[in-house]
């Protein structure tokens, strides 16, 4: 019998991750998701396991003696594992601000997107990246006292499939997607097939929330205004001195900030191509 | 509220400094509030031992030209602090 057990070395930050595979299909998963991550080098590695098994197969994901998961979706099995590294990445982080953030850049603008899940933040990662810009991350970014940028480079991450109004990739992509009924996991590369890692610094700061119906909107907002909001959006701030508050204002204060109203793909249209608009 | 009530600062809060905002955050770091120009000048001057009225009349003095607009701007400004726990209130009667 040839058993073909690999393991997947990843990282985030200063938190390294093996994750054994039992087969190549499990091993397929791990690469899909954490293909892009820059890597760490850490003192403790954390372990898990990823195994395919039968005819179906069936698939579990397991944290040393626990189970993480056990069915028949690669979907629920990617979501949970993607949630445990990004927890373990932030959860004792002390030399970077950890934010909840999509980022792209173009040229010498890189831009975050910070805010909650459901707030459009992915999809208009999505958008903006089919109009011109690159792909940093669609979820959660560090970045340190200069401004400059650790993208977490992760597949796209949208609570959607491909029947979904909102869907912006052709149809011949499906295959390379890992999708279910309730969301999707698109390889930023479909998107930008030349990808190059970067970590740039931080120019601009966009605030997005997506309100059906609401009129479209891009206001330049003050630099006291964007801290506040992206105070909410800090995620490790209980492990910074005073909560890195002082720090990130001076980041903040460094950048132009915008909060931006959208419900739809033709007012991000108008907005980003408008001969007003500051991008 | 009553002009002779007089706040009180939260010193749990600190201060983050703008060119005319300020951000105030609690030392757990569990609450934010943001400041525009006015709430600022009202929460310095809550820290000054005044009460409503002499804030009011205070700036009164200052901004003979908006007099019309300085008390409600003013218990604007305190209402906001209070809610978000910033400042508390004495009674000087």
């Amino acid at each position: 019998m040839k058993i073909n057990h690999q393991t997947y070395h990843t990282g985030f930050g200063d938190q390294a991750f093996a994750i054994e595979c039992n087969n190549k299909d499990a091993y397929d998963i791990a690469e899909f998701l954490f293909l892009d991550f820059p890597g760490a080098i850490s003192a403790t590695t954390k372990q898990y396991d990823i195994i395919l098994s039968g005819p179906v197969p069936m698939l579990s994901l397991w944290k040393n003696d626990s189970r993480l998961y056990y069915g028949k979706s690669r979907y629920q099995l990617a979501y949970i594992l993607m949630n445990e590294i990004i927890y373990h990445s932030i959860n004792t982080n002390k030399s970077h601000h950890a934010l909840h953030a999509g980022a792209v850049f173009k040229e010498d603008r890189c831009i975050i997107l910070p805010g909650q899940s459901g707030n459009g933040k992915s999809t208009l990662t999505s958008w903006l990246i089919m109009n011109g810009f690159q792909y940093l991350t669609d979820e959660l970014v560090f970045l340190d006292s200069e401004s400059q940028l650790l993208p977490m480079t992760r597949p796209i991450s949208l609570k959607a499939n491909s029947s979904h109004d909102s869907w912006l990739l052709p149809t011949e992509h499906n295959k390379s997607l890992i999708t279910s009924d309730t969301g999707s996991m698109i390889p930023h590369r479909l998107f930008n097939p030349l990808f190059e890692a970067k970590q740039p610094k931080v120019t601009d700061i966009i605030f997005p929330e997506y309100k059906v119906g609401a009129e479209p909107r891009l206001l330049e907002i003050s630099p006291a205004r964007s801290s506040l909001y992206l105070l909410q959006s800090h995620v490790n701030a209980r492990n910074l001195d005073g909560h890195g508050v002082s720090e990130l204002a001076a980041i903040v204060k460094t950048c132009r900030s915008f909060s931006l109203t959208y419900g739809n793909f033709t007012d991000l249209q108008k907005i980003f191509h408008s001969d007003s608009s500051p991008f | 509220m009553k002009d002779t009530q007089k706040p009180i600062v939260n010193t749990t809060y600190t201060v983050e400094k703008f060119d005319d905002e300020i951000l105030l955050y609690t030392e757990a770091g569990t609450q934010a509030v943001y400041l525009n120009d006015t709430a600022h000048t009202v929460w310095l001057l809550c820290k000054e031992d005044m009460t409503v009225g002499q804030m009011v009349q205070y700036l009164e003095q200052q901004y003979p030209e908006q007099q019309k607009l300085i008390r409600g701007d003013v218990t604007g400004a305190l209402e906001t602090l209070l809610e978000n726990g910033v400042i508390g209130f004495t009674d000087e009667d």
